[in-house]
């Protein structure tokens, strides 16, 4: 066990932080929002921490603290502008949000290094504070999933309109949601950065939102739990793979996604609570009359009413 | 079966306002206007709502019925007029708000969320926070917790005899009890206004006639309901006023059996030309 733990700590921390990461965007998609900003903020809590790190500003927890609240404010800010986009319009606008912070990354002289980004971060962090970093991560999530906010975020992801005439403030809801997303974007970046002790411009862009997005769907969007699944899976893939050599591996790395998108497109953990349910049902009772149309979990307006 | 009667202020005990005025409205809207580019959805209806009242509105498809009860809801925007609940204008209110103030919807097509069981889906009515501090007898810690959510939920099943099949799946439930489901989830809040959109549309004679009966209930209990309905005989049978709405505009006004018989009601729905405005 110790042996195997030694040999696997660098993974034990990458799955952790890609846990976080995997959060800040299932947080969102729980309500039927597909936002990548959590991956704009995680590259800016990595520079944040970084500059105030390296420039002796404040000691390695204070300055990870300062990057969340920077994201924190950031995420609200930017929650604002969402307010009046949806869909695939929201996803575009967070997207150009990574894209733009890329290109400050590159172009930010000394703040940022450059092309080549920032190096000699102190390692300030230990796999402990990594995992309960991750820990309280996954507990917020998990509390926010339950009880009568579980059931709005449900409500929202399935019936917009309908949750509106439940009373539920449909901006209060994106807005909490994107904030959190920031935080765990912001939580995983700065404790990346401190643990690698460098950040480069290309570390939160296009390639790392893709990955991100298909641990979620590997794992399953619904609940914090699809998330972890997904981040584990994903971060470990590689080496379970192993045995395949280079480009090998990334076919098929690619070949997973397309057939969990298409084939199981409630992840691993849909997959699996699905056949609990189903086996409960039958059961149960033989057979029932089903008149209720599943409403399509991407459908964010039903307005056959208005 | 009888015809709803206002009920006396002392028998409001589950429903109504928190401070109506017997004989004053509850719900009143005045020249509402819904244009949808150049068309006009709705043009200049008005509507009062006495407590305690169940109002019928029928009309020919595409009169602006639906689009009524959105407008009252706040669902849908309005171009111009007022809205008044209680005494409050809400008008400019936003439609999650105006749910919390008191004003419960039911929808034309099944809103059941098909990942929880029936329960759960009545909970998602009582989970938010009513806006009207006098009518809810917990404390702000009580409201908003677990058990709250869960006893209103149940209260309001038992209420529609539904409290057997609370862990069901609204999938496997036939569509008349899926919308008694919905009516009782209208109904966790303990609404003081309640409006029906075509609630009885798909269901069978004896689950028409079951709904039908429960709405003059609710009315005797003081709830306010306003009944969006196809089926003009129930409308009639159960309402002892009507508004027939036609191209937007209201066309009569009245008493539910002197309403049928108007000549220009005839002619809006046996597709005549002599509309009258009322």
């Amino acid at each position: 066990m110790i042996d195997w733990y030694a040999s696997n700590t660098t993974l034990i921390q990458n799955c952790m932080i890609a846990i976080l990461l995997a959060l800040s965007v299932q947080v969102v998609m729980r309500i039927g929002v597909l936002s990548l900003a959590g991956i704009g903020f995680y590259g800016l809590s990595e520079y944040l921490t970084a500059n105030l790190v390296i420039r002796d500003v404040v000691p390695a927890e204070v300055a990870i603290l300062a990057s969340l609240v920077v994201c924190g404010i950031g995420a609200f800010v930017l929650s604002l502008f969402l307010g009046r986009v949806r869909g695939l319009y929201l996803a575009m606008v967070t997207l150009a949000f990574v894209l733009i912070l890329n290109v400050v990354a590159i172009n930010g002289g000394k703040w940022t290094g450059g092309a080549n980004g920032l190096f000699g971060v102190p390692f300030a962090v230990t796999t402990a504070h990594i995992v309960v970093v991750c820990l309280i991560g996954i507990l917020v999530v998990w509390a926010t999933e339950r009880g009568a906010i579980g059931r709005a975020c449900e409500a929202l992801r399935t019936d917009e309109l309908l949750a509106t005439s439940m009373g539920i403030e449909v901006r209060k809801y994106h807005r909490a949601n994107l904030v959190l997303s920031g935080l765990l974007g912001g939580a995983a970046g700065g404790l990346n950065v401190l643990n690698l002790g460098a950040v480069g411009p290309f570390d939160a862009g296009f390639g790392l939102a893709v990955t991100t997005l298909t641990m979620v769907i590997v794992g399953g969007r619904r609940s914090w739990l699809g998330a972890v699944i997904g981040a584990v899976l994903i971060t470990w893939l590689p080496t379970v793979l192993s045995f395949l050599e280079g480009e090998m591996r990334n076919i098929a790395s690619g070949a997973l996604v397309i057939v969990m998108a298409t084939l199981v497109p409630d992840g691993l953990l849909g997959l699996l609570t699905s056949q609990i349910r189903r086996l409960r049902a039958a059961v149960r009772r033989p057979s029932g009359r089903s008149t209720t149309k599943e409403v399509d979990d991407d459908t964010q307006l039903v307005s056959a009413d208005r | 079966m009888t015809p709803s009667s206002s009920a006396q202020t002392d028998e409001r005990v589950l429903y109504g306002s928190d401070h109506a005025v017997p004989g004053e409205p509850i719900l009143t809207a005045t020249d509402i206007k819904v244009h949808f580019g150049g068309v006009r959805a709705l043009d200049g209806v008005s509507l009062s709502l006495e407590p305690g009242e169940l109002l019928g509105i029928v009309g020919p498809n595409g009169s602006g019925k639906s689009t009524l009860l959105g407008a009252l809801s706040r669902l849908t925007r309005i171009t111009d007029g007022s809205l008044e609940l209680d005494g409050q204008r809400y008008d400019r209110i936003r439609p999650a708000a105006v749910a919390r103030m008191g004003l419960s919807r039911t929808f034309q097509t099944v809103r059941l969320l098909p990942r929880f069981s029936v329960l759960e889906n009545v909970m998602l009515g009582a989970d938010q926070p009513s806006l009207r501090g006098a009518r809810s007898t917990s404390t702000w810690r009580s409201r908003g917790s677990e058990k709250h959510a869960t006893d209103a939920a149940m209260e309001a099943l038992e209420r529609i005899h539904l409290a057997d099949i609370r862990q069901a799946n609204p999938a496997d439930l036939p569509y008349g009890v899926q919308r008694k489901v919905e009516i009782a989830r209208a109904l966790v809040r303990q609404p003081s206004v309640l409006l029906y959109d075509e609630p009885i549309a798909g269901m069978s004679r004896s689950e028409r006639d079951e709904i039908a009966d429960l709405m003059v209930e609710l009315a005797e209990q003081g709830l306010s309901q306003i009944l969006v309905e196809h089926d003009i005989g129930m409308v009639v049978r159960i309402c002892r006023r009507l508004i027939v709405l036609d191209l937007g505009k209201k066309i009569a006004d009245g008493p539910s059996t002197d309403v049928i018989t108007m000549p220009e009601v005839r002619d809006a729905y046996l597709g005549g030309t002599t509309h009258a405005s009322a």
